[in-house]
């Protein structure tokens, strides 16, 4: 191990974040370099100093007592909410579905829906295939929305072609209202998706938990119907990717 | 299934997540350089982390689950009410900055090292975090204040092993940077200009 390599180390080491054969390597350098080790002795100072430093423990009892008076009046009218909060995600999937459904004349019941359109998953998979082009060809907001009110009609010229590889490769970027660039990478996934753009207030009650894939940072969570992905970006909407098995249909939509 | 909860749900809420208050507390503050913030931010974290305390499995790290919620609701509420203002350049600080800073002083009198750590107050130390822009300074809180590792770090943050280290290494290097400058200006007084 040389001096470079020893210095890219040494906050690893620091941090006990080092493996031993590597924590081996850098204790032979720093015993016969005398350079590296003052580095390393200044840095673990520095390390130390700070620490101590900060070490301040914040009296946080009026905070706790003012916690608790908030759980003690969710817990009060726990029943109503926590079904509200729990089924939200449902609860935007169920609307959302409506409203893709209702241009295809199905019912209601997001359970009879997903029924009923399994045949047509092929014809769904072309659909969203096409929007999915649709979309990567337009950039600007308006365009975006012009496409999607012709969205009613979409299926009837698609549904004559032939059953289409569901998989989808390839990624779009839609601009959402307000200016907010949002982009879809559908390659990350390898599988079949849905598209919905959601409230934002919506997106920040579900419990999600925050990743980063191909360096973009998004949101994964599941409720009962969905393992959903949910694409961050600033503003009042958010683009939520859903991740159904082969099994299931395919249903997409952007709605604003 | 989403029944009246029972008390044992909150003395286990109690025990498992309020515990951890003054640590989400300590963060915040330094995440929102703010007092008042920083207390809402707590408070709004942790009751989320109530309303679905259902999904949080136990025995698993109750403390960076939270401190998750906790860096997402800054980051997706607070963050857009603050607008950085960096007074300083960090582009490049020299790995060796420190090192070659203490190098160069005059030879002769007392230990240059102890001399500058003496000199660094509590409250440099928080005012140089402070000025951390923010990818490094939540990092550095997470590392620092409550010694997450690497991966923990990553998973909170939702960001690679990586991108943790090489945040916390320039971190560590502005940091240093700026408790020199503190240093050289004598009573901790930043030479930097103001923050605005």
């Amino acid at each position: 191990m040389n001096c470079r390599e020893a210095f890219a180390k040494l906050y690893e080491y620091l941090d006990k974040e080092l493996c031993e054969d590597d924590k081996k390597h850098l204790d032979q350098h720093l015993e016969f370099c005398s350079d590296c080790l003052k580095k390393y002795e200044l840095e673990e100072e520095f390390n130390r100093v700070i620490k101590q430093k900060i070490c301040s423990q914040p009296d946080v009892t009026h905070l706790k007592n003012r916690i608790r008076e908030q759980i003690d009046k969710i817990d009060a009218s726990s029943q109503p909410r926590n079904i509200l909060f729990l089924l939200m995600p449902l609860l935007a999937a169920t609307i959302i579905m409506l409203v893709i459904f209702i241009p295809f004349g199905r019912g209601s019941d997001p359970q009879a829906v997903l029924l009923a359109m399994r045949p047509f998953a092929d014809e769904h998979a072309k659909c969203l295939q096409h929007i999915m082009k649709y979309d990567v060809e337009s950039t600007n907001p308006a365009v975006i929305k012009a496409g999607l009110t012709q969205f009613p009609d979409l299926p009837e010229e698609l549904f004559d072609a032939t059953p289409a590889d569901i998989s989808i490769q390839g990624a779009a970027v839609v601009n959402l209202a307000l200016g907010d660039d949002v982009h879809l990478d559908f390659k990350a996934f390898g599988e079949d998706v849905s598209v919905f753009v959601l409230p934002r207030d919506i997106v920040d009650k579900s419990p999600l938990k925050k990743v980063e894939r191909n360096g973009k940072e998004f949101y994964i969570g599941s409720c009962p119907f969905y393992q959903y992905v949910i694409w961050a970006c600033e503003g009042h909407e958010c683009v939520a990717v859903s991740k159904l098995s082969q099994s299931q249909l395919v249903d997409f939509a952007l709605i604003f | 299934m989403f029944g009246k909860r029972t008390k044992s749900v909150k003395s286990l809420f109690e025990t498992e997540a309020l515990v951890h208050t003054d640590a989400l507390y300590r963060a915040a503050v330094r995440m929102t350089k703010n007092a008042s913030d920083a207390e809402d931010l707590v408070q709004e974290s942790l009751l989320k982390a109530y309303k679905s305390f259902d999904r949080f499995e136990a025995g698993t790290n109750a403390k960076a689950w939270l401190f998750r919620i906790m860096t997402n609701t800054f980051i997706n509420t607070y963050r857009a009410k603050q607008r950085e203002a960096t007074s300083v350049s960090f582009d490049e600080v020299d790995d060796n900055f420190l090192h070659s800073q203490l190098a160069d002083l005059p030879t002769g009198t007392g230990d240059p090292e102890k001399d500058f750590f003496n000199k660094i107050l509590d409250k440099d130390v928080e005012e140089a975090i402070d000025k951390l822009p923010e990818e490094f300074r939540v990092v550095v809180v997470l590392a620092f204040y409550e010694g997450f590792a690497y991966q923990e770090i990553a998973d909170i943050l939702g960001i690679q092993v990586g991108t943790v280290k090489s945040r916390l290494h320039r971190g560590r290097k502005i940091l240093q940077k700026l408790l020199w400058e503190y240093a050289r200006g004598g009573d901790g007084k930043s030479k930097e200009p103001a923050e605005s």
